[in-house]
């Protein structure tokens, strides 16, 4: 892939992989940021809630202490210990139901304030409660007997006692729950006369539920308030139905509605949060309930605090779907940017890319970003040069071949000249000395003769040298056709032509096995020819051998040409095979033969080299193994 | 492999042997060696192809004889011997006519083979050994 499309695609997907995690951050952060803010928002609200009633319960232990301090409690006591009626005395009576209605009046949350006797099984002495909405001191008539009530007997009477407090439940007038059902909280204190002696206890009854709602904001859409007990029932619930619903024998509790509650009751742990998936009857999101011990034994309660975030988490979706429009809008705008940004900066590179394949195959050059001042204009002009310098090469390189061309030409002309022109003029002498030496019959003039005979030899010797030269000039470029060739027939057919001098210089000759070859046949036989010709030209003793031989060695096939007789020296065995080399000052060769033998053999993608003992000389060739047609290679050697 | 010894066989009839040739030395070598040979035949000969051409117009009106061979050289001035193959055959009369085409030194296989096309009978190199080029006058008697 071209570095273009890579860098828009390394781009775009930079621009994607940023904003994908700019998304998943802002999303999960958003959400986590909002989550955490929830918990701590419950827990702040939850203990708030809390100091607020355990304020509230401090301040009915001064009041009920306030109560039991009063010097007129005391004269009661006094009065009750002598025996006496104390409410008998209309100004005691009156001034303590005076001190009752005031606080009542004041407290909007209690109903009742009374101080009862221990005397008659816990009689009431005196009982100011609220009617509706009038507050009023109940008639002599009226007041009950309390001795059998747990907050009666629960209240210790000790002088130093902290109040008690009694279990919240359901008032009960005349042992039965009064109607409208009425929470409540009894916080009591003994009392004493001037001697210290017990007498009886004051009691302070509040209102738990309006003590309760005067405290608690209202559960909303969005907050719900739970108060229970230790043990889970509800003191406090949005669903009245349930508040108290214990008192009258129901086993509604927290843990019903909150499974996850279950085992922080029975646990020392002071507060939990949970999220919720789905509570059963709130769909609540989020819940947090701390325990706290208003009162002075080890009675706990606990408040807790269901919040329902759907309409948060409807604002957060939509914030986030928001966030998710906003970063696929970025990323657009990003992948068209970085697109267009890296198309720029591509641009100049692909211009250089488009030069440098002009510049390859010869075409003119694109116009470059040669102004530029950075890398790339550097390229561009380095290209540019490039090209300038090309340009000047390629030209000098055409003056240079048109010389050649022209010089090849002349050569070729040359060539026919020699061919034609020089070799006529000779063959027509060879011709008329011919016919001069036919003619002459002076047996006298053998001197004549003679000459006669040295200018034929010089001219057949000019049309062999001439002959020589063409071949070797046509080796190279004539059109051929390789077929299968019998190397031996060949070699045979050579050795024909030149029987007469075998047979002259009595040569001994043998054709080993030599078998059929894929090669250039006339080639072939011009090789063979110019190889026993060498060896005939060297050798000036007879008889000698000539040995025509072939071996494989190293999957190569090795043709070879030995004659006895003559030796090339060891410095000079890469020399023969150079144009015009003639180690035999005395031979008649024109130094072209094993020059044409090298061209031949190379033709066929061979090697050529010489091997001399100091007896004998031996020519070795080798030609390619052609796998098209039969080869050397299938060759059988005749045992 | 040039210089090959070629047998013609192609001299059937007394009609003179025709020499066309530019060069008056290989004319001359020519003649000397063609008396040297067995032939009976007269031998004529002509400096170029057009000359050659004017002749056959005289055989055709019967005032001169129907060559027996032509001896064709290649390469003359004005109409070389390709050329004078060519309007040799070009006539009905003297298509049977054995023409050969007498080479100097070219063994290029296209002039061989642009000669046969055109309508020669064979090719010959030139010889300069008087022996060998008696032999070749000798063999083409038929």
């Amino acid at each position: 892939m071209k570095i273009s499309p890579k860098m828009r695609i390394l781009a775009l997907s930079l621009v994607v992989i940023s904003a994908g995690a700019t998304a998943a951050i802002t999303y999960w952060g958003h959400t986590s940021i909002i989550r955490t803010l929830q918990s701590e928002f419950l827990r702040k609200q939850v203990d708030t809630e809390i100091s607020r009633i355990e304020l509230a319960i401090v301040e009915a232990s001064n009041d009920i202490q306030f109560i039991a301090d009063l010097p007129l409690i005391k004269m009661i006591g006094d009065l009750a210990e002598s025996g006496t009626d104390p409410l008998q005395s209309q100004e005691v009576a009156t001034g303590l139901v005076t001190i009752f209605e005031s606080i009542l009046q004041s407290k909007p949350n209690y109903t009742q304030i009374r101080l009862i006797g221990q005397s008659d099984r816990g009689r009431e002495l005196a009982r100011v409660h609220r009617d509706g909405g009038e507050i009023v001191a109940a008639e002599p008539t009226m007041l009950q007997e309390k001795g059998h009530h747990s907050y009666f007997q629960n209240t210790p009477e000790d002088a130093n006692a902290a109040p008690y407090f009694s279990k919240i439940n359901l008032n009960r007038e005349f042992n039965e729950i009064e109607s409208p059902p009425q929470p409540t909280l009894r916080v009591s204190l003994p009392v004493f006369d001037s001697a210290g002696n017990y007498f009886g206890i004051v009691v302070i009854n509040i209102d738990f539920d309006s003590f309760i709602s005067t405290l608690l904001e209202r559960s909303s859409d969005r907050y719900v308030y739970f108060l229970t007990n230790s043990e889970g029932y509800f003191l406090a619930h949005p669903n009245e139905d349930k508040t108290f619903a214990f008192d009258r024998g129901d086993d509604d509790r927290i843990q019903n509605e909150f499974p996850q509650l279950e085992s922080f009751y029975d646990s020392e742990r002071e507060q939990i949060t949970a999220r919720m998936s789905a509570g059963i009857s709130y769909s609540s999101d989020l819940i947090h309930f701390q325990k706290f011990q208003p009162f002075t034994d080890d009675r706990f309660l606990v408040f807790g605090i269901s919040a329902k975030y759907d309409d948060i988490a409807k604002l957060s979706a939509s914030v986030n779907a928001w966030i998710i429009t906003l970063i696929i809008f970025l990323v657009l705008l990003g992948s068209v940017g970085a697109y267009l940004l890296s198309s720029r900066l591509t641009r100049p590179l692909d211009a250089i890319a488009l030069a440098s394949t002009s510049l390859s195959s010869g075409n003119d050059l694109p116009d470059l970003p040669t102004d530029r001042d950075d890398e790339i204009g550097d390229l561009a002009r380095a290209y540019e040069n490039m090209n300038i310098a090309i340009s000047t090469h390629e030209a000098e390189l055409q003056a240079t071949n048109s010389k050649l061309l022209r010089a090849t030409e002349d050569l070729e002309h040359f060539s026919h000249i020699s061919s034609h022109e020089l070799r006529e003029p000779i063959r027509r002498i060879a011709g008329l000395v011919n016919l001069l030496k036919m003619t002459s019959s002076d047996k006298d003039d053998e001197d004549r003769v003679a000459l006669l005979d040295s200018v034929e030899s010089e001219c057949t010797r000019a049309m062999q040298q001439i002959h020589d030269f063409r071949t070797f000039s046509r080796i190279g470029d004539q059109i051929l056709l390789r077929e299968p060739t019998d190397m031996e027939a060949v070699a045979t057919e050579v050795l024909e032509d030149f029987s007469d001098e075998i047979k002259r210089r009595n040569i001994s000759v043998h054709i080993d096995p030599i078998p059929p070859h894929d090669s250039y046949k006339n080639l072939i036989y011009v090789l063979y020819r110019n190889l026993i010709e060498n060896a005939f030209r060297h050798v000036h003793e007879a008889p000698f051998k000539l040995q025509l031989s072939f071996h494989r060695q190293n999957n190569e096939s090795i043709y070879s040409v030995q004659n006895t007789g003559s030796s090339i020296p060891r410095e000079h065995r890469d020399t023969v095979f150079n144009l015009f080399t003639r180690l035999d000052k005395n031979g008649s060769g024109s130094g072209t033969g094993l020059t044409i033998c090298k061209r031949i053999v190379e033709r066929h993608s061979g090697r050529i080299w010489t091997e001399s003992d100091g007896k004998s000389v031996t020519v070795y060739f080798t030609l390619e193994s052609n796998q098209y047609g039969q080869s050397a290679s299938d060759f059988q050697m005749p045992q | 492999m040039d210089n090959q010894q070629v047998t013609f066989k192609c001299l059937n009839s007394s009609g003179p042997v025709v020499m066309v040739d530019d060069n008056p030395i290989d004319v001359t070598i020519a003649r000397r060696v063609y008396e040297r040979s067995e032939l009976p035949n007269p031998f004529i000969t002509f400096s170029g192809g057009a000359e050659f051409l004017e002749y056959l117009e005289l055989v055709k009106t019967g005032e001169a004889e129907t060559p027996a061979i032509v001896l064709l050289d290649i390469n003359m001035p004005v109409m070389n011997g390709f050329e004078t193959v060519q309007n040799i055959r070009k006539q009905n009369e003297f298509s049977h006519i054995p023409v050969i085409i007498m080479f100097t030194n070219s063994d290029d296989p296209a002039d061989m083979e642009r000669a046969i096309e055109l309508g020669a009978n064979g090719f010959q190199t030139k010889y300069f050994e008087i022996e060998k080029y008696t032999e070749f006058f000798n063999s083409l008697k038929a």
